[in-house]
């Protein structure tokens, strides 16, 4: 069969001395990964298992909302930003409405800030809970996934009751809000405070002290404060980096300058700390719902003189908001028009995700997904 | 430092440094030459009083009536707490900027994002690839002039149209009046 000995013919390759000559490989991670939580694409380059190089392709979900925007009015835009980062609809709204009514110079009743801030809380949470679950979930933790549904079902029940709505809520208008609180939802609100934050212990039960957990996230995926801010990533990542820069606290908006909270921050900037920041912001986030129970007015929710076509005077202006990922913020052109001469979106997907080239080599493959995972962004939010 | 601030201190540095300043809403703007473009952002950055350390976002509006495209870097500094816009006009067509991406990082993908969709060049830009569209398309959407797809498709009664209100051509498929319609006298 074979001609000659065993063995003949075949070259033999003698790697040079020392080292043992490796080849890099390129490798393609997405579009369709459950760790991306949509469509992006990773392209690594890989020597061994170690990430030499890595390109993130993003544009899959790009649906050109800063060009629809130009389209349309500014009651119609708050329905449109509703969709670019879906896990939290509310924060991006109260965005927009803010920026109109800053530029307007309208008055917004208290009553309706302080439900606009009990929502913007209720939805943090909501967002952080999908995150806190599918963390676990790529790390191979099955529970905290089934954990994290059973709660956000409970808020998103709550937010439904006031809103309509269940992922879009479309509440917030221009100067006010689509409608009041019905009633007993304080009440309910106020249990659901105590029932969340008695169940969060069943997540730090589950991860925070798991040997596992911390076995593949402790040290994975390092990233220092000054080159998060190089990059413009905000945050819970940015704050996991040690910097305690947070909109609500710096240049407070609606009255987060009523209440009291804290900013948490991490000591290394791994993933072990991204996650562990999420976790205490939901605390700090029940901390805050608690004080506007306390707090929220009896009176309107929409001034008693509105202007009957809404049109911002002329000029630009930049307004952020903390969002749930980070800086969410909107930068509007208006010409005195009743519809922008344009829009630009600030999502903070969209600055987190372009650290990845920096975060990603150095690392492992089987780490790949524990530190892509850790920087929680919403594709949606990336491409817009 | 309040705006007025900052742009004393930037003309205070280099007259150069500032060919117009504005404030509007109580936020700051700065229009800087092109050949200073660089040196006035590491200056922002460097500087200790400005420490402009976060590079927020990068974008560009366009302004079809002077034939402009304003290019607009919003900076933050997270230790000083203060804004700035940092702007600079090109002419729509063949207009670039020399890149910031080797004073911050972030401004990388924000001026790829800005090129492909307005069409500004960035000057020594170490990537400038296409960001979130194929690679294959063609135009710059964000320009005024780039008609909303389905609005090129099918026009909308009622409409709002992005661009001025005149230019936008005939929906796709429809010919002209002159061509379908019979001419007077003539059978159908």
């Amino acid at each position: 069969m074979f001609p000659g000995g065993p063995g003949e013919g075949v070259e033999l390759i003698v790697a040079g001395e020392g080292a043992l000559a490796t080849e890099e490989m390129v490798l393609n991670i997405g579009p369709q990964h459950p760790s991306t939580h949509g469509v992006l694409r990773v392209v690594i380059t890989l020597d061994g298992e170690r990430i030499t190089d890595a390109e993130p392709v993003i544009g899959y979900m790009h649906r050109g909302f800063e060009k629809l925007a130009e389209a349309r009015d500014y009651r119609q835009i708050i329905a449109l930003v509703n969709r670019h980062d879906w896990l939290s609809a509310f924060g991006n709204e109260v965005g927009v409405a803010l920026i109109v009514e800053k530029m307007m110079g309208l008055e917004v009743p208290p009553r309706a800030t302080w439900i606009r801030m009990l929502m913007a809380e209720w939805n943090r949470i909501l967002n952080h809970l999908m995150f806190l679950g599918s963390y676990g979930l790529e790390l191979g933790a099955m529970t905290p996934m089934f954990y994290a549904f059973r709660e956000r079902e409970e808020i998103q029940a709550l937010m439904e009751a006031a809103t309509g709505g269940r992922l879009h809520f479309t509440y917030c208008r221009v100067g006010g809000l689509k409608d009041d609180l019905p009633k007993g939802f304080l009440q309910h609100s106020q249990k659901l405070v105590k029932l969340v934050r008695h169940r969060l212990l069943d997540y730090a039960g589950l991860l925070l002290g798991n040997e596992i957990f911390k076995k593949r996230t402790i040290g994975v995926g390092t990233l220092p404060g000054d080159v998060a801010k190089d990059y413009g990533v905000t945050g819970p990542i940015l704050q996991a980096s040690g910097i305690a820069e947070d909109s609500r606290l710096t240049e407070p908006y609606l009255f987060y300058d009523q209440v009291d909270f804290e900013v948490p921050t991490g000591s290394n900037g791994d993933s072990f700390d991204r996650f562990h920041v999420l976790y205490q912001r939901i605390e700090q986030s029940l901390r805050i719902i608690e004080q506007v129970h306390d707090k929220i007015p009896a009176g309107p929710i929409i001034p008693a003189k509105m202007p009957k076509t809404i049109k911002a005077p002329e000029g630009n202006y930049y307004l952020r908001t903390e969002n749930s990922l980070g800086e969410c913020g909107y930068y509007m052109v208006s010409t005195g028009d009743k519809r922008p001469w344009r829009m630009k979106m600030r999502t903070p997907s969209f600055s987190n995700v372009s650290m990845i080239p920096y975060l990603l080599p150095g690392i492992l493959v089987p780490d790949l997904i524990a530190v892509l995972g850790s920087v929680f962004f919403v594709v949606g939010d990336v491409d817009r | 430092m309040t705006p007025e601030e900052i742009v004393a201190h930037l003309q205070e540095v280099d007259a150069s440094f500032v060919e117009r300043s504005d404030i509007q809403f109580g936020q700051g703007s700065v229009w800087i030459p092109r050949d200073k473009w660089v040196a006035a952002a590491t200056h922002l950055k460097a500087c200790g009083r400005c420490r402009f350390d976060m590079f927020n976002f990068m974008s560009g509006v366009d302004w079809p009536d002077d034939d402009q495209i304003e290019v607009v870097a919003h900076l933050y500094s997270v230790r000083r707490q203060h804004h700035l816009n940092m702007k600079i006009r090109v002419p729509r067509e063949g207009g670039s900027v020399p890149t910031l991406s080797g004073v911050w990082r972030g401004a990388n993908w924000q001026e790829r994002e800005t090129w492909e969709l307005f069409g500004v060049a960035f000057e020594g830009h170490p990537h400038l690839v296409k960001l979130l569209l194929p690679e294959a398309f063609e135009g710059y959407p964000l320009r005024k002039d780039f008609l909303l797809m389905t609005r090129e498709a099918k026009e909308w009664e009622g409409r709002e149209e992005p661009g001025p209100p005149d230019s936008s051509p005939r929906p796709g498929r429809v010919p002209s009046p002159a061509a379908h319609a019979p001419a007077h006298g003539e059978a159908p």
